[in-house]
């Protein structure tokens, strides 16, 4: 496990190294901010649906910051040839993936917790549903988990940055429009469809503060299944 | 002696191009391997299955006892690597980088410190342990990429074309490096450059497409240290001038020019040399220029890669056999 926190700390590190890290934090403050005002300020809308409204834009925030995180990860390394330096390591890939999947993951959680300070305004002017706040949080986090563990994937396949940010924001972006696939499928393909939508099925009653055992299920499931993927594309790397 | 590293009928396959081909050979302890061949030959790619970031599609190696797929991290930790492009983090100061590493190589955190000071120390960037990697010459962060492979104090060290994209100084402190690393650890160092492999080499490995020609020490190879090539430019006719020759002394090459001027190739030792210029001196041949041209090695290399090998190794008993598979 050392190993694995060892790549993670290096990974967090070097995001905030260099200013890619810093861009991607400060795009994503602006977004949050844009949106929260847009949304929320001069409105008469309760605090409850403010909250809701946040958590909303703060899911697609959130998904686009983990994209554009993770597109670097291994393939910024291979362009750099740094991979080289994990590979004939004694660290196994395994852990090589679960380091770098925890770094960005997070820096990621890093990008959702500066955007905080707009739920704190909403309990110092409104009134704060603590539970709501805890579940949409929740949701934050296993929402990214999922797209970072995606964007991971991309990043150990695909050949460079650009078409691992494409890879992982069209893979991200079906994850949320599955709910239309699944209008248009017969069963019991809808269904399934349905079951693995990201927001509607999984996200949407977590922001307004319900928390479901189906989404502490799905969240690691679909993380471990892309890791998992991420740990074979290594190891035939080293058949090519 | 025991052999720390052993490969047996090594292929490796990049789709339909063979890189390697059947590869065999045993290394011992403290030697300094060079691994000799042309662009494509497949230098990189053994360093890199022996470094274990490739497998290979058939056959087996072995460093330290430890079969490469049995416990590939075992074999790992093993191994230190620098490939021709030394695998940075340019963001790092080099200190932390090389803590990142040694981490990463189970250096245990107590001993880090120190083994940093004395890498640092062999390799000459103690003076540079503060600055960020990126801000380093390619001389320096060939020198940060070799404290790296030097770390974790592995039995093997792979050196991919070190000397690549150096200056003529920082060469010079390259071929001594490797030097001194031989005898404690061994060293496989590949190189198109003879001079350097002739240079810093305890024993040569030649591959040419993929196969391995030869394996054996210089002198097992007929490159007799103290013999080089040597080109002499005299006023006269090469007939003339060849005649006059101390006893023993084989002209490889000649060429005449129009004003009455020839060269000579010549294969010479050291004491030769002397001998050479004073019989021409005498017989009132005026000398215009005598330099060496190449190593015998450059011979010897040549002449197995042109696959006029018996030439090469004529009366010795070196040329592999074991799973050339050529």
């Amino acid at each position: 496990m050392s190993t694995v926190l060892l790549i993670a700390r290096r990974e967090l590190r070097a995001a905030f190294a260099g200013l890619y890290g810093w861009a991607i934090l400060a795009l994503v403050l602006m977004l949050d901010g844009l949106f929260f005002n847009a949304y929320t300020l001069g409105s008469q809308r309760p605090s409850s649906e403010v909250l809701s409204l946040f958590f909303y834009t703060n899911f697609g925030v959130t998904m686009a910051a983990a994209v554009f995180v993770t597109m670097r990860s291994f393939a910024a390394e291979r362009e750099q040839r740094t991979l080289v330096l994990l590979l004939t390591s004694p660290a196994g890939d395994w852990q090589v993936v679960l380091g770098k999947y925890l770094g960005a993951l997070g820096f990621v959680l890093c990008t959702v917790a500066a955007a905080a300070y707009l739920p704190v305004m909403v309990w110092l002017k409104g009134n704060l549903e603590w539970g709501q706040a805890a579940a949409g949080y929740l949701g934050i986090a296993l929402a990214a988990a999922v797209c970072t563990a995606i964007g991971i994937f991309c990043s150990a396949t695909a050949p460079n940055q650009l078409a691992a940010g494409v890879a992982a924001g069209f893979l991200v972006t079906l994850q949320v429009l599955f709910w239309l696939l699944s209008g248009i499928s017969e069963p019991p393909l809808d269904s399934v469809f349905a079951a693995m939508d990201l927001y509607r099925e999984h996200f949407e009653p977590f922001q307004d503060g319900a928390v479901h055992l189906k989404t502490l299920v799905y969240a690691p499931t679909v993380s471990y299944l892309f890791l998992l993927l991420s740990v074979r594309v290594l190891q035939a790397r080293r058949w090519r | 002696m025991t052999a720390i590293v052993r490969t047996d009928r090594l292929n490796k396959s990049y789709g339909a191009v063979t890189a390697l081909a059947g590869i065999g050979f045993e290394c011992d302890a403290g030697e300094v391997v060079g691994v000799l061949g042309l662009n494509g030959a497949g230098k990189s790619t053994l360093l890199r299955i022996l470094a274990g970031e490739l497998l290979p599609s058939g056959g087996s190696v072995w460093i330290g006892g430890v079969e490469l797929g049995d416990d590939s991290r075992e074999m790992r930790s093993r191994v230190g690597y620098l490939p021709e492009e030394p695998p940075l983090y340019r963001e790092m100061r080099v200190r932390d980088y090389l803590g990142f590493v040694g981490a990463l190589n189970r250096v245990a955190r107590h001993e880090l410190p120190d083994r940093i000071d004395v890498v640092a120390g062999r390799v000459h960037i103690d003076g540079h342990l503060d600055r960020v990697i990126g801000e380093l010459s390619m001389g320096y962060r060939k020198r940060v990429g070799i404290a790296q492979a030097l770390l974790h104090e592995p039995d093997v060290v792979l050196l991919d074309e070190p000397v690549s994209s150096l200056d003529p100084a920082e060469i010079v402190g390259m071929r001594e490096l490797v030097r001194s690393l031989g005898g404690r650890r061994t060293v496989f160092t590949s190189s198109h450059h003879l001079r350097e492999v002739h240079e810093t080499c305890d024993s040569i490995l030649v591959l040419h497409e993929g196969e391995l020609l030869a394996h054996g020490s210089q002198e097992e190879l007929g490159v007799l240290a103290s013999r080089e090539r040597i080109e002499i430019e005299v006023r006269g006719t090469a007939v003339d001038v060849a005649g006059r020759l101390p006893a023993g002394v084989d002209v490889v090459d000649s060429a005449e020019f129009g004003d009455d001027v020839c060269t000579l190739t010549l294969d010479l030792a050291g004491a030769e040399r002397e001998e050479v210029a004073a019989a021409l001196v005498g017989a009132g041949f005026g000398i215009r220029r005598l330099e060496p041209v190449g190593s015998d090695l450059e011979r010897v290399f040549l002449d197995l890669v042109r696959g006029d090998g018996g030439a090469a190794q004529a009366g010795r008993p070196n040329l592999t056999d074991e799973g050339s598979g050529s």
